[in-house]
């Protein structure tokens, strides 16, 4: 069929076509919190097509009604808008259904297929498990005994998008995606980690690949070393469940700080297109050396937070949470240190350090350059040169500050460490959109760049696990603490000084 | 004393007004000059050596002779950034040499008869639009969407006729040009316009063969309704948003954009070609 003759010229972004979105784990809290103030977002900023349905599917009794309550409800708690009289959420509404039942039970499909039929029939249709990963194979299998991921032509496409946590280790990653794919082909499969949707994230690529004076300095012969944080100053709040089981390693570690790290690591892709780009990111993950976890060059450090002091406020150590085993050894910190095996980076650290209860909310990436080679201001300025520093702050204050030496006004030859911002929110007229509003755009539209593909969650795997295997082999080793409100603990700072380096102080 | 706060500037916007208009376009400006924009305001007077002032963020200078405005802007916008005209006086006198000054042009006057045969000219120097087709473009894409449907693509040689109503003639124009030239029967598309009140396009009903599409805007301008009816099939409707019709959000959406506007180029010629073809009722 043709092209569509009125988006010639249209300079508007790409929108989906006639779509459905099926939501599993519809009355849960990442639906109420994220998903359906997403929705709204989107439809609200004319990203959705006039066509558009929401199906609910949970086990909790709702009905159609029911549902619709919800989603009025979850616009007025996490939106901040009032969805009385408001004719977009309305019209939004009206398309809502809701079907309730047991995930295992394949009635509940055959009725799902039933829905998507009346509602949606000719339609493209997302399945969205926003549902614990445990039921996600489950779901998958259904979904492909009903027959509901067939696609007939292009218009009805079918796609799914899975949480993170993808698996818990190796094994468990690969047969996750061996039951995905026994009914999904790779295509149709969006892994979602919602640090992707960030503006700032994916402002990495634009700063690197559409910027001339970057790349000839992104190497080893003028990058000295990079770090990349990610602190949170909250402790494990109503997760610990989960948390006991996953600990920072595998809750932050395997997917967000790898993902950060092959977007500073990456090769150019040769086009901004999902295959080329993820291409290079796998390239990037598989340089990365294995880690050691013991003996003098250990290269990972973990830890967990004592009692302490956050944000003025005395809060109790992990042991101390609410549904933590009082001799829990899960780690709530992480510190890495990690070695690339390519001719850009060799013999560049890259430093990785997540934590809980730490001193400040940050993520952010330091690139540290060289000094110059040569210090002519050594005999005239007392104060010695600062290395160059490139900051790209993730969240919460996005943007991309540099570090760099200036004359001190006077008389004399004197030298300072001077900042140059950029910050988002000063530059741009437009708000920052939600992360999951761009990712559950680009998964109606079938952009699959910002998402994991199968390989990257195995290899990442394939160098996390074993350190959590050494770990847990080494269980009766007590874990080293930190005091809640300090950067890690020693171990921390030793791993990073034994290559003359020290972390950043943020 | 000097501003302390770190400024990040992204572009110049200047509206050339008539001296009458100006102090609603300064508080616009002044919110986009608080979103990382320089803003100037220049009405055109007898003045040639005008004073210059800060107001609310915003530069104006008031009553410039029109011979100076290349010199003013050439002198006020931020170098190696975009430079946006928001071009509002009615006088054409010196648009199109300060075109080549800048990076866009955005056109906004009450009777752009003389100004659209401009357009031509201003695209062979300057990216150019006009509020009105910016006014429009969550019309088009409304519109545009319905193409997505397969039936209605598979229609698309069959539209033959399109109905505007609304407060502003040209404005439906423009939407009628945009549709004959690029739907592929454009040409033989008939065009009736109804005079309206309440906005500058209040409805549209695209039809041909079985197939009919309409949108209107509701009564509190902020939703349109969507109607698609293909054959005997009941229509269906849908409620969507309207987009923002605030001037500060029309310039904002101008600003995002950097290459030539064909589209907005051919809609001019189209609707120049046939306008005094158009039915009024």
């Amino acid at each position: 069929m043709a092209q569509n003759p009125l988006f010639d010229g249209l300079r508007i972004e790409p929108a989906p076509g006639p779509s459905a979105l099926v939501i599993f784990g519809a009355s849960g809290d990442l639906t109420r919190r994220k998903l359906l103030p997403a929705i709204y977002q989107l439809a609200r900023s004319h990203r959705l097509p006039p066509a558009f349905s929401i199906i609910g599917v949970a086990k909790s009794p709702l009905d159609d009604d029911g549902f619709r309550k919800q989603f009025r409800e979850s616009l007025k708690e996490f939106a901040g808008v009032d969805p009385a009289g408001d004719p977009v959420a309305e019209s939004l509404a009206v398309h809502m259904r809701y079907l309730s039942g047991d995930l295992s039970d394949p009635a509940l499909y055959r009725a799902l297929a039933n829905s998507i039929e009346a509602i949606a029939a000719g339609s493209g249709v997302l399945f969205y498990l926003a549902i614990p990963p445990v039921l996600a194979p489950e779901v998958g299998e259904q979904l492909g005994r009903a027959g509901l991921t067939r696609e007939s032509n292009a218009a009805t496409w079918r796609r799914v998008v899975v949480e993170k946590p993808f698996g818990t280790d190796l094994a468990t990653a690969r047969e996750l995606n061996r039951l995905l794919h026994a009914h999904f082909d790779e295509s149709q499969i969006y892994r979602i980690d919602h640090y992707l949707g960030k503006e700032t994230v994916q402002n990495l690529m634009v700063f690197r690949f559409a910027n001339g004076m970057f790349e000839p300095i992104w190497n080893r012969r003028y990058i000295d070393h990079v770090q990349i944080t990610a602190a949170e100053t909250v402790g494990v709040e109503r997760r610990a469940r989960y948390y006991e089981g996953a600990g920072a390693l595998r809750d932050m570690v395997q997917n967000h700080l790898m993902q950060l790290l092959t977007l500073i690591a990456m090769e150019p892709p040769v086009a901004f297109t999902a295959e080329s780009v993820r291409d290079r990111k796998l390239d990037a993950l598989m340089a990365v050396q294995p880690v050691v976890v013991d003996g003098e060059r250990r290269a990972v450090v973990r830890a967990q937070y004592r009692a302490g002091w956050v944000d003025g406020q005395e809060v109790p150590g992990y042991l101390s949470e609410p549904q933590v085993d009082p001799i829990s050894t899960t780690e709530t910190f992480v510190g890495l240190r990690l070695m690339l095996d390519s001719w850009r980076w060799a013999g560049v650290p890259f430093y990785l350090r997540t934590g809980k209860r730490l001193p400040k909310r940050t993520t952010e990436i330091a690139i540290q350059f060289h000094r110059p080679p040569l210090e002519i201001f050594k005999r005239v300025s007392a104060s010695p040169v600062a290395p160059n520093l490139l900051i790209i702050n993730v969240q919460p204050d996005e943007g991309i500050s540099v570090r760099f030496e200036a004359k001190l006004p006077g008389t004399r030859m004197q030298l300072a460490p001077v900042m140059m911002k950029f910050a988002y929110g000063d530059a741009f007229i437009r708000a920052v959109p939600e992360a999951y509003e761009t990712l559950l755009l680009d998964a109606l539209i079938g952009d699959s760049t910002l998402f994991a593909r199968h390989d990257f969650v195995e290899t990442s795997w394939a160098l996390v696990s074993p350190i959590h295997d050494a770990w847990r082999a080494d269980a009766a080793t007590a874990i080293p603490s930190y005091e809640a409100g300090e950067w890690g603990p020693a171990e921390a700072h030793a791993l990073v000084a034994a290559q003359g380096h020290r972390w950043r102080t943020l | 004393m000097k501003d302390s706060n770190a400024r990040v500037f992204t572009a110049t916007v200047v509206a050339v007004v008539s001296p009458q208009s100006k102090d609603g376009l300064v508080a616009t400006l002044s919110g986009l000059s608080r979103a990382g924009l320089r803003a100037v305001v220049i009405s055109l007077g007898n003045d040639p050596e005008p004073a210059r002032r800060d107001q609310d963020g915003a530069i104006v200078i008031e009553g410039l002779v029109p011979k100076y405005l290349d010199n003013a802007v050439a002198s006020l916008r931020l170098s190696s950034l975009p430079t946006l005209v928001w071009w509002r006086a009615e006088d054409p006198e010196m648009l199109t040499s300060l075109a080549a000054l800048v990076d866009r042009v955005v056109l906004d006057v009450e009777d752009p008869s003389r100004f659209w045969p401009l357009v031509p000219d201003i695209a062979a120097v300057a990216s150019v639009s006009d509020v009105r087709w910016a006014r429009l473009t969550r019309l088009r894409e409304v519109l545009a969407q319905f193409f997505d449907i397969p039936e209605v693509r598979a229609s698309a040689s069959i539209f033959d006729a399109v109905r505007i109503a609304g407060r502003d003639p040209f404005q439906a124009r423009l939407a009628a040009g945009w549709l004959r030239s690029r739907l592929p029967a454009g040409k033989r598309l008939s065009v009736r316009f109804e005079r309206g009140v309440s906005a500058p396009v209040e409805s549209l009903q695209l039809s041909g063969g079985n197939v009919t599409l309409g949108i209107r805007l509701l009564p509190d301008s902020r939703c349109m309704e969507t109607s698609a009816q293909i054959g005997a099939a009941p229509a269906s409707v849908r409620v969507v948003a309207a987009g923002d019709p605030q001037p500060e959000s029309l310039i904002a959406e101008e600003l995002r954009v950097r290459s030539r506007d064909l589209a907005f180029e051919d809609a001019v010629r189209a609707a120049g070609e046939w306008s005094n073809a158009v039915e009024q009722s």
